[in-house]
């Protein structure tokens, strides 16, 4: 593998092209200059090219790097050789958050990072802060908002995007921290929350909110980044008389949940969005909500023009187990059983991986990945769940996978250099219990509850998936205490990079998954990892605690 | 940090048992000779922010606090973050203490504004061009600090010397940094973060230019500030009457609030 000079002037542009050639897009690099060298380091000035740029180069201008969702990064100085070089360039402290859930985003050498309601711009090199934008946490929350986590932002042109706990979009400039401007947009349920990191698509900034085990009624909402005036709003939960209301008797659509807590992928040349929403509401009890439940457990395909629905497909129909589908819809182009095709892959809560064609939300395919799967006996041939007949009681059912899902919102990734498809997974039960309770505002809506069997131990694994052979080929079992929410990212130079399940952030190679390289982070990691490069020198960063790190080559 | 920070303890601290105190009538003047001994070591003469505490005088969250509030966090302290109970002062002189730091934060006295607020929001956009820096609710520029909640808490004589004396200003960000880089490249900004080995200074154009130390010949922090010294000149003592009451009046108004509502 090539090593390049951190001493070299040009070596960002070199960096590209190395990473360019590796990738076979050379011929797109002769025609466009690379973008290192339009945007000076210091300079923030996000365009649509940059956000189209795939698969990502020095900056990661967005939550998963780029469009696609498979946190694959062309930086290739650091190799399986000398990844064992890495060590630790600096530290970031957040005094503000509980936990960093962000991922960062680098943009010309400056990190963008959230710890609550907080946004920092911090030099990516030195991680010192250039600007705090300090907005207080929202008092009165309830459950998930009570957290006040926060992913990360959303950057385009000179300004910068976040959600606030209490479900506002600020637009802050990138250049100060200045707030330009505060818009509420979830009202008449104070049960909402946000989470999510917002993402960019043309000139709309798309946002979601959490809630959906308090009984909020799920939407996806387009807003313009320049005026913040909402463009589009799509819901989640078909109102009476629309399709798919069959499910909501009465008023239970206004509290069915099916919320958007995560950044949601985008297809530029069939210009359609791919968002993931979470369990219905209440969770446990599906009595008064009969039917599949649309649009919950769902990937939705929208018009990020208009927010119109072009398609949808349902993961787990009449969800009784808290399993969101919104794990990151990986958009992958290859060719799947001889044919060159565009699909969606998930990585499902419910235990089981997907294959759709993201064109048509046709169903192609669906293995189990979690071993203890009991709710279901396998995916019928339109990928609708064959159900075991197991589900919660009111004197309290093992299901499985628990109700933390055999995987979660923590990321997959996908790698165009081995094409296998990387994600960390949670084997456990819960023992799932139901009891019918109405809905209150200012209280969680489950419907009881799920909790963790003493006597069986949880267990993590990383799973390696060959798409092209429809085969796993290999499962590396992670020791730890299994309260791990890390998420995994590849290179072009043959990394995998993850947070392990023992407070480790390891570097392995991304064919064998053999170890590479281990740094001990002291604190659990609940975030996904990102890499970058400034002035021809790769990073790899991720947030442990209220912590994040910065790793490089000497 | 510190505004969330302190927020924090507040929250905490009004969270313990036995509080809150009866408010009692403090006396200024007593408070002031207090405050010089037991806090002005840590928050600063001014109440501003010193070495070992964050500003008391300035931070919204510390100002909207009630007076039981603020009395109940001198007398118990807040266990865990350095600040000592001053229970042993007894409730009047910390009821004093109270009072005086009312003053420091400019509630002690109504202030009494002789300028147009109209007229100063023109100049503040228009003919001053105050607004080519600074940002007022999410309107003007960047380089200089956003003034949406300055003047809320300041009597009219600071925001007048601000304006007309912005080298009074001991914040470091406030005075022109200038670097020579060993290629020889020029740079002259807005300090924006600086340790022994390395430092970021921002240009007007918004850029970032970020080094390390080694890579530069010359760091000069100047005493030079950024703002520009002549609006004593520029403007008549009327026309900064107007700016200073528009600052103080739209200062004053609820905290930063939603702009703009997107639905309903």
């Amino acid at each position: 593998m090539m090593r390049i000079s951190t001493t070299h002037r040009c070596c960002a542009l070199h960096l590209t092209i190395v990473a360019a050639l590796l990738s076979g897009a050379a011929v797109l690099i002769a025609q466009r200059p690379a973008p290192a060298a339009s945007q000076p380091t210091g300079e923030i000035n996000v365009t649509q090219r940059d956000l189209l740029s795939k698969p990502v180069r020095g900056d990661w201008p967005s939550y998963n790097g780029d469009y696609t969702g498979r946190r694959y990064s062309s930086l290739t100085q650091v190799t399986p050789q000398n990844a064992h070089q890495l060590r630790a360039q600096w530290v970031f402290h957040s005094r503000n958050a509980g936990i960093l859930q962000a991922t960062p985003v680098v943009v010309a050498g400056v990190m963008f990072v959230t710890g609550s309601n907080d946004a920092y711009a911090l030099d990516a090199v030195t991680g010192k802060t250039l600007w705090h934008h300090a907005h207080p946490i929202t008092q009165g929350l309830i459950d998930d908002a009570s957290g006040h986590i926060n992913r990360g932002v959303a950057v385009l042109g000179n300004r910068v995007y976040m959600e606030t706990d209490n479900a506002h979009l600020l637009c802050l400039d990138a250049r100060s921290g200045n707030l330009i401007w505060d818009v509420p947009y979830a009202f008449d349920n104070k049960n909402y929350g946000a989470t999510s990191a917002p993402l960019i698509i043309k000139d709309k900034v798309i946002v979601g909110t959490s809630g959906g085990d308090d009984g909020v009624r799920g939407f996806v909402a387009a807003f313009d980044a320049q005026t913040g005036k909402e463009a589009w709003r799509f819901w989640t939960i078909p109102a009476p008389g629309e399709p798919g209301s069959e499910s909501w008797p009465g008023d239970a659509y206004l509290h069915g949940g099916g919320t958007t807590w995560m950044p949601g992928t985008y297809d530029p040349e069939l210009n359609t969005i791919y968002w993931g929403t979470s369990n219905p509401s209440p969770d446990f009890d599906g009595s008064v909500r009969p039917g599949d439940d649309l649009y919950t457990d769902c990937v939705l395909a929208l018009d990020p023009d208009t927010g119109k629905l072009k398609w949808h497909f349902q993961f787990t129909p009449h969800d009784l187990s808290d399993y969101d589908a919104t794990e990151t819809p990986v958009l992958i182009d290859t060719v799947y059983k001889g044919t060159p095709r565009k699909l969606l892959m998930q990585a499902n809560r419910n235990g089981f991986l997907y294959v759709l064609d993201r064109a048509t939300g046709e169903f192609l395919d669906a293995k189990p990945f979690a071993q203890k799967l009991n709710w279901a006996k396998g995916i019928d041939a339109k990928g609708r769940p064959i159900r075991t007949g197991i589900v919660p009681t009111a004197e309290g059912t093992r299901i499985c996978p628990s109700y933390a899902g055999a995987t979660n919102w923590y990321s997959p990734s996908y790698s165009e250099l081995t094409h296998l498809f990387y994600f960390m997974t949670l084997e456990d039960c819960s023992i799932f219990s139901t009891k019918p309770q109405e809905f209150q505002e200012g209280k969680a809506y489950y419907s009881t509850g799920a909790r963790h069997r003493p006597e069986e131990d949880a267990k993590k694994y990383l799973l390696a998936y060959d798409l092209r052979k429809g085969e796993f080929v290999w499962r590396q079992p992670q020791v730890g205490d299994s309260h791990s929410f890390a998420g995994v990212m590849s290179t072009a130079s043959g990394l995998v990079a993850f947070g392990d399940d023992a407070q480790m952030f390891e570097i392995i190679d991304a064919r064998t998954g053999k170890p590479l390289w281990h740094f001990n982070t002291g604190q659990a990691m609940h975030s996904s990892p990102m890499s970058y490069a400034v002035n021809g020198k790769q990073y790899f960063a991720v947030a442990a605690g209220n912590d994040l790190f910065a790793f490089a080559l000497p | 940090m510190k505004p969330y920070f302190f927020a924090l303890l507040a929250v905490l601290a009004t969270g313990l048992p036995g509080v809150p105190l009866a408010a009692q009538q403090g006396d200024t003047a007593s408070g002031q000779a207090l405050f010089a001994t037991n806090c002005a070591a840590c928050h600063g003469s001014d109440g501003r922010g010193g070495e070992r505490a964050p500003s008391i005088a300035t931070v919204r969250n510390v100002i909207a606090r009630s007076d039981a509030e603020l009395a109940a966090t001198v007398k118990n302290g807040l266990s865990g973050v350095g600040m000592p109970s001053f229970s042993f002062l007894g409730d009047q002189k910390i009821a004093d203490l109270v009072a005086y730091l009312r003053v420091l934060q400019g509630k002690g006295a109504p202030v009494k504004l002789t300028g147009s607020p109209e007229a100063g929001r023109e100049l503040f956009y228009g003919k001053a061009a105050c607004a080519k820096c600074h940002m007022i609710r999410g309107e003007g520029g960047f380089f200089g600090a956003d003034l949406t909640t300055y003047g809320g808490n300041l009597s009219t004589d600071a925001v007048r010397t601000a304006i007309v004396d912005p080298a009074a200003n001991p914040d470091r960000a406030s005075k022109v940094v200038e670097l020579q880089a060993l290629s020889g490249e020029r740079i002259s900004g807005r300090l924006r973060s600086e340790d022994n080995f390395n430092i970021a200074v921002q240009t007007g154009d918004g850029r970032f230019h970020m080094y390390s130390k080694a890579k530069l010949a010359d760091v000069k922090h100047t005493s030079r500030p950024i703002m520009p010294a002549d609006y004593g000149s520029k403007l008549s003592s009327k026309e900064i009457d107007d700016l200073v009451s528009f600052l103080i009046t739209t200062g004053s108004a609820s905290p930063q609030a939603a702009t703009r509502r997107g639905h309903n």
